[in-house]
């Protein structure tokens, strides 16, 4: 089965993308695929390679970035969330001029669009709210 | 491109940041996809639907505009909306209000369901 998964929280103010990487190695664990991975909202953070984890605690983003490039995975952040945010691409950061680009790799900048035919094409599209 | 029952479940009050707008931006891109898009206000997700006229940017001045995008299956929690002393009269849009077991049914007609 094709899953989609959106991922609406960060780090600092919810549980929901620990919660939706360990669904999401569930569903890889019992051969299911990922269509693909959405942020929005404040789950946009996690593509923010400025932030520091305190020792000993996990970080979300660098495990959602691992567990993505070992799984070819695509994981996309909304480009109006992000903008709002502060998480900038290279493009990005020159188009407002800006002083820095710091979107981590592999996370994608797209448009809102990417998620509705996530939607679409998905079997099951399943939300983690924050 | 396959066309897909999309409900949004609307749950959270207007004032929590840019939550209810970045909400209503995914409805209206469902829209322009022309999905079978519905949209169901409950909790305080039933205020966003409210005219306060004291904000200077009111998600519910943005939602008026549904019918423009042929979004016009709105629906609101009967309970939801008694809890509040709110009745449909006030709400921007033409809403309608359905029971615990009317909401049951309406979820289970659809392909997605987007909680907010």
């Amino acid at each position: 089965m094709k899953f989609a998964i959106a991922v609406h929280g960060d780090t600092t103010n919810s549980e929901s993308p620990h919660t939706a990487l360990r669904f999401a190695r569930a569903v890889v664990a019992n051969g299911h695929q990922i269509h693909r991975v959405f942020f929005y909202h404040a789950g946009v953070n996690l593509a923010d390679s400025l932030i520091v984890t305190p020792q000993g605690e996990p970080d979300a983003g660098d495990d959602w970035a691992r567990f993505a490039t070992e799984h070819g995975v695509e994981l996309t952040i909304c480009i109006a969330a992000a903008l709002r945010r502060g998480v900038l691409s290279d493009q990005e950061s020159q188009r407002y001029d800006r002083t820095a680009a710091n979107l981590k790799a592999p996370f994608q900048i797209v448009g809102l669009g990417q998620m509705i035919e996530a939607a679409i094409e998905a079997d099951r599209f399943v939300t983690f709210c924050a | 491109m396959t066309t897909k029952r999309i409900l949004f479940l609307v749950a959270h009050a207007p004032n929590r940041g840019a939550l209810a707008f970045e909400m209503l931006d995914a409805l209206l891109v469902a829209a322009v996809f022309e999905q079978k898009v519905s949209v169901l206000f409950t909790g305080d997700g039933v205020y966003q639907l409210l005219d306060t006229g004291q904000q200077t940017r009111d998600v519910a001045r943005s939602y008026r505009a549904l019918p423009t995008y042929d979004v016009n299956d709105v629906y609101v929690d009967k309970a939801a909306m008694r809890q509040r002393g709110l009745t449909v009269d006030a709400l921007v849009l033409p809403a309608r209000a359905l029971t615990r077991h009317g909401i049951r049914s309406l979820i289970a007609a659809q392909d997605v369901v987007v909680p907010d």
